[in-house]
């Protein structure tokens, strides 16, 4: 019953398990756009989107966004953009870096942006506590960005022709995703209190059986060779077996 | 009459050991959390938390290259890139070091500085190692500055490490600040035309927090009941020591000899006995097949790896047999303390999964824990059922066995070594998917050839052969025929050659250790044999694996040890795990949740249990081999010499224990399924050698009794009424042979 509840209590308390995820894409382009301009070198643009994905997930960005979405910032972290000699295996993230990947855990909703390599566009990828969730953040990150990108602008004093323009392509795809997750965690946890249950059930049964048996022993020893106990210590001066030896 | 119990001690003599062990353990826990001084005399918190921050920076210019088209194109971004690099560096000197030191308030103490490392600076084994200064400053290692850049964006990332979130924080600002006035100095000296100015733009401000919040009084609390633990266990031991030395002694008494013919013995493999041939193929198997390279396309819940098919079948069969089967042929299932100390484990593997499910369901690696937890599951059930089956007079003989598949893989690995043809992967590789890892028949970063034999990893392979050669070297001491004892120093020879042609340190230390282990309780022994004929083993060794025996030798000489990426790599980790080890010290983030791919490759099973289940599971992890060592323990110490066959067998076993228990410094021996599933093999074994052998008897089919009708009137199952007269004996029920 103890493991039966356990698993309950936690499958209905893991209401923050992550189980929306949504995707939207993001343009990094002109005011002329370069997807209808012959001769708009798009090179300079995907460098440019290379650095935006990275930017994103800085917390300046993140702000504009969490606004955007009504989601606390603390709620929220980015990784990415994985790529260059970071997306090599065996990372090897130093002692301070870490720190701040483990105080990001538990932020129910992630964000992940990636570069794409030959064309100017960034793919936002967001996890969250659910399906509207995960839509909604993924739908403020287009304003979120631009709003940033808007407040730099207007600080340099940017001319009109020369500003760049993010677009968003289409709006966010949801989906439901780690639907077992919970399921995993409430049998994970049923097992493991109904396994150290009959562990302690039978350790304890075991233990003093054993005590028993060996108290029984000792008195056949006290009866057979009462020289090897110390009557005051009930310690026994040599063992039964050095005793007769 | 019941005999008169031993005279009671004193109340006070009876409860001044409690007191004094609850007095150590609450010192133990003090001790943990606080560090005494004596002048001034006080308790100061130890530093088992940190404070983290981090800031990122974009190097840009006065007209945004994030707002504006006009101002940045590759080359831009690139010389971004490359001047975010001379920033990382120029934060990370002394002169940047010590005044951020001075600002924080540390005096003339400097801050630690590091970086960038996404950009692996530093780490080359062919840069020649010069000596080191002294470090002429006076540093302190608990306020920590990390820059980092990626070569190919213009970005700065600054993180920062301190016992505090408010002076984590007052670093970060600090070098960012530092960065800007000398920027603002240089341009000020030298002005630029147009926007070539270089702006550090802020990207938001700095986020920061703490970890290991609560890991002072959860490390106290272990420590307090750890303590308690075992030193109430020593003092029950103490209590009843008489009674156990007895015990122990008549115990070992009523166990027959092995060397004793015992006539009719359904013993494998003369036997019919389905199960024991059954764990013969399945030892094979994890010598001969590569199996966790084939993946068969069968739907199963866990990854589809040839041992979980071949491991569900044994069990079925298990069952089947238990079903079926009677008497002395029926599989004998006696928990004892190894399936204890396997199974808390694994609920501690469970609960730390269930614990930790939301933050690993947010990391997306719920999946990889699964998969994780049925492969310990694969382990635990598969030593339940070799416990159950196997036999004392059959464990011999499996050594034998295991020492032939040794062998032939150690002659594999030879082959493989000098003609770079993996046997085991080609031949298998005809009829079966299988899959050859990365980096098959490649040279490593130090010049190693990479060898796999029939595993996933050269250590594996290594770690293998170190297990088999306990039982090698007692075979051939205890051999009674001259051709028996040649024949096991040949394999000796070959198991040393076959682990040192893998070219790793670990080939040599475990070895080594093994043959120090059998030395301390056989001396005499294992010197006649070893020592006398090391030139024979050596000349074995250099003509099978020539110039391998001198690479491993020269990664182990002192200049080079502690300089190879393998060594300083493993050195690196213990600093760089810390957090993760304060985030959850008692249970872990979830069992194997730490991906190696993803984090970082610890080499080392203690510190990835230390992180995935913490310290208490991997104190469970530690008593597994605890529980072993101490099960083999009384038949190894038989001064009686009842029986030496099961002695040399079970220190055979017990040395074997503790290789895989060193080999746990060395690598995540719980990951690669070979040697796990081979300790679980040798703990079943010594589960076996505790036993008494089963008397001589055929085995038989279980066979319900018949059902007799009891009349028209009664309902079936109740008694019918009896007739009247002596009551008949029933007809003799027929037993059948097993075929």
């Amino acid at each position: 019953m103890l493991a039966v509840g356990s698993a309950a209590g936690l499958k209905l308390s893991s209401h923050s398990v992550p189980t929306g995820a949504a995707t939207v894409q993001i343009l990094v382009d002109a005011p002329t756009s370069e997807l209808a301009n012959l001769t708009q070198n798009p090179t300079p643009l995907i460098s440019r989107a290379a650095v935006f994905a990275q930017v994103m997930t800085s917390q300046a960005v993140l702000q504009n966004i969490a606004e955007v979405a009504k989601v606390p910032v603390t709620q929220m972290t980015a990784q990415g953009p994985y790529s260059g000699a970071g997306e090599s295996l065996d990372v090897i993230t130093p002692a301070e870096a870490r720190s701040n990947q483990l105080v990001a855990e538990k932020a129910p909703y992630r964000m992940t942006f990636l570069a794409q390599q030959n064309e100017p566009v960034i793919t936002a990828t967001v996890q969250a506590p659910s399906v509207p969730a995960a839509e909604q953040v993924a739908g403020a990150i287009y304003t979120g960005t631009q709003n940033y990108v808007k407040a730099i602008q207007h600080e340099g004093h940017t001319p009109e022709a020369d500003k760049v323009t993010l677009r968003q392509l289409g709006s966010p795809q949801a989906a439901s995703v780690n639907g077992s997750s919970r399921t995993t965690m409430a049998a994970a946890a049923f097992l493991a209190v109904l396994i150290i249950g009959l562990l302690v059930i039978l350790g304890i049964e075991g233990l003093f059986k054993r005590d028993r048996e060996l108290e029984g022993l000792e008195r056949e020893i006290a009866e057979f060779d009462p020289l090897a106990h110390d009557a005051a210590a009930r310690r026994p001066l040599v063992s039964a077996g050095e005793r007769r030896r | 009459m019941r005999p008169a119990a031993p005279p009671r001690a004193s109340r006070w003599r009876r409860l001044a050991p409690i007191g004094a062990l609850c007095t150590l353990a609450a010192i133990a826990a003090v001790a943990i959390g606080y560090s005494p001084t004596i002048a001034p005399p006080g308790l100061h918190a130890r530093s088992v938390q940190l404070g983290a921050a981090r800031s990122q920076l974009l190097i840009d210019n006065t007209d945004s290259a994030l707002a504006d088209i006009g101002t940045q194109t590759q080359y831009q971004t690139e010389l971004g890139s490359q001047l975010a690099l001379s920033y990382a560096l120029y934060l990370r000197g002394d002169a940047a070091t010590a005044e951020i030191g001075r600002e924080i308030g540390l005096g003339s103490r400097s801050i630690s500085a590091s970086g960038p490392f996404t950009l692996l600076l530093e780490r080359t084994n062919y840069a020649r190692k010069l000596p080191t200064l002294p470090e002429p400053r006076n540093v302190d290692g608990s306020y920590r500055l990390l820059t980092d850049v990626d070569g190919a964006h213009p970005v700065l990332s600054l993180y920062a490490q301190a016992p505090t979130v408010h002076e984590a924080v007052a670093i970060v600002e600090t070098a960012r600040g530092l960065l800007e006035r000398h920027l603002d100095g240089d341009q000020t000296d030298h002005p630029l035309p147009g926007n070539s100015d270089v702006v550090v733009r802020p990207l938001g401000p700095t986020t920061a927090g703490l970890v290991g919040s609560g890991a002072r009084w959860q490390l106290m609390a272990f420590g307090f009941f750890a303590v308690m633990l075992v030193g109430g266990s020593l003092l029950w031991a103490r209590r009843r020591r008489t009674a156990r030395a007895h015990d122990a002694k008549s115990s070992i008494a009523k166990l027959d000899r092995l060397d004793d013919p015992l006539p009719g013995a359904d013993e494998w493999p003369h036997t019919r006995r389905a199960l024991p041939w059954a764990l013969a193929a399945f030892i094979a198997m994890l010598f001969l097949v590569p199996f966790d390279a084939i993946a068969l396309p069968l739907h199963l819940p866990v990854n589809g790896t040839l041992d979980r098919p071949v491991l569900i079948a044994l069990g079925m069969l298990w069952f089947a047999t238990l079903a079926v089967v009677s008497g002395a042929a029926r599989p004998r299932m006696r928990l004892g303390r190894i399936h204890y100390a396997a199974l808390a484990f694994f609920a501690v593997c469970l609960l730390s999964v269930a614990l930790n499910g939301q933050a690993l369901a947010n990391m997306t690696e719920v999946g990889l824990t699964v998969k994780k937890l049925a492969l310990l599951a694969s382990y635990i059930v598969f030593f339940f059922i070799a416990a159950s089956v196997l036999r004392p007079r059959e464990v011999a003989r499996f050594a034998a066995l295991m020492v032939g598949l040794g062998v032939i893989v150690a002659l594999g690995t030879i082959i493989e070594y000098r003609f770079h043809y993996n046997l085991f992967y080609e031949l298998w590789g005809t009829v079966l998917p299988v899959t050859k890892p990365n980096g098959f028949d490649t040279i490593d970063s130090i010049g190693r050839l990479t060898i796999y034999g029939p595993t996933l990893q050269p250590l594996e392979l290594a770690a293998m052969l170190a297990m088999v050669l306990p039982f090698a070297i007692l075979g051939a001491i205890d051999a009674k025929t001259r051709r028996q004892r040649i024949l096991y120093i040949v394999a000796v020879g070959l198991l040393l050659a076959g682990g040192v042609a893998t070219a790793r340190k670990t080939s040599l230390v475990v070895p080594a250790v093994v043959i120090v282990l059998l030395a301390c309780y056989r001396p005499r022994d294992v010197f006649r044999t070893v020592g006398r004929l090391c030139i024979v083993l050596f000349a074995i060794v250099h003509f099978t694996s020539p110039g391998a025996l001198g690479s491993v030798i020269n990664q182990l000489e002192p200049g080079h040890v502690n300089s190879a990426l393998t060594t300083t790599d493993r050195t690196a980790r213990y600093d760089a795990v810390t957090p993760d080890l304060l985030r959850h010290p008692l249970i872990g983030r979830g069992y194997e949740s730490y991906d190696p791919q993803k984090y970082r490759i610890l080499d080392n099973q203690y510190l990835d249990l230390l992180i995935t289940v913490g310290a208490i599971g991997t104190l469970l992890y530690l008593t597994i081999f605890a529980a072993m060592i101490s099960a083999a323990r009384p038949l190894i110490r038989d001064r009686s010499g009842h029986d030496p066959r099961r002695a040399s067998l079970a220190l055979a076993a017990t040395v074997t224990v503790i290789a895989v228990a060193i080999g746990s410094a060395l690598f995540d021996v719980l990951s690669f399924p070979h040697v796990p599933y081979l300790l679980f093999f040798v703990a079943a074994m010594i589960v076996a050698l505790r036993e008494a052998s089963p008397a001589a008897e055929p085995a038989r089919l279980r066979v319900a009794p018949p059902v007799v009708s009891a009349g028209p009137n009664v309902a079936p199952g109740e008694p019918g009424p009896q007739p009247p007269g002596p009551v008949p004996t029933p007809p003799e029920t027929r037993e059948p042979v097993l075929v």
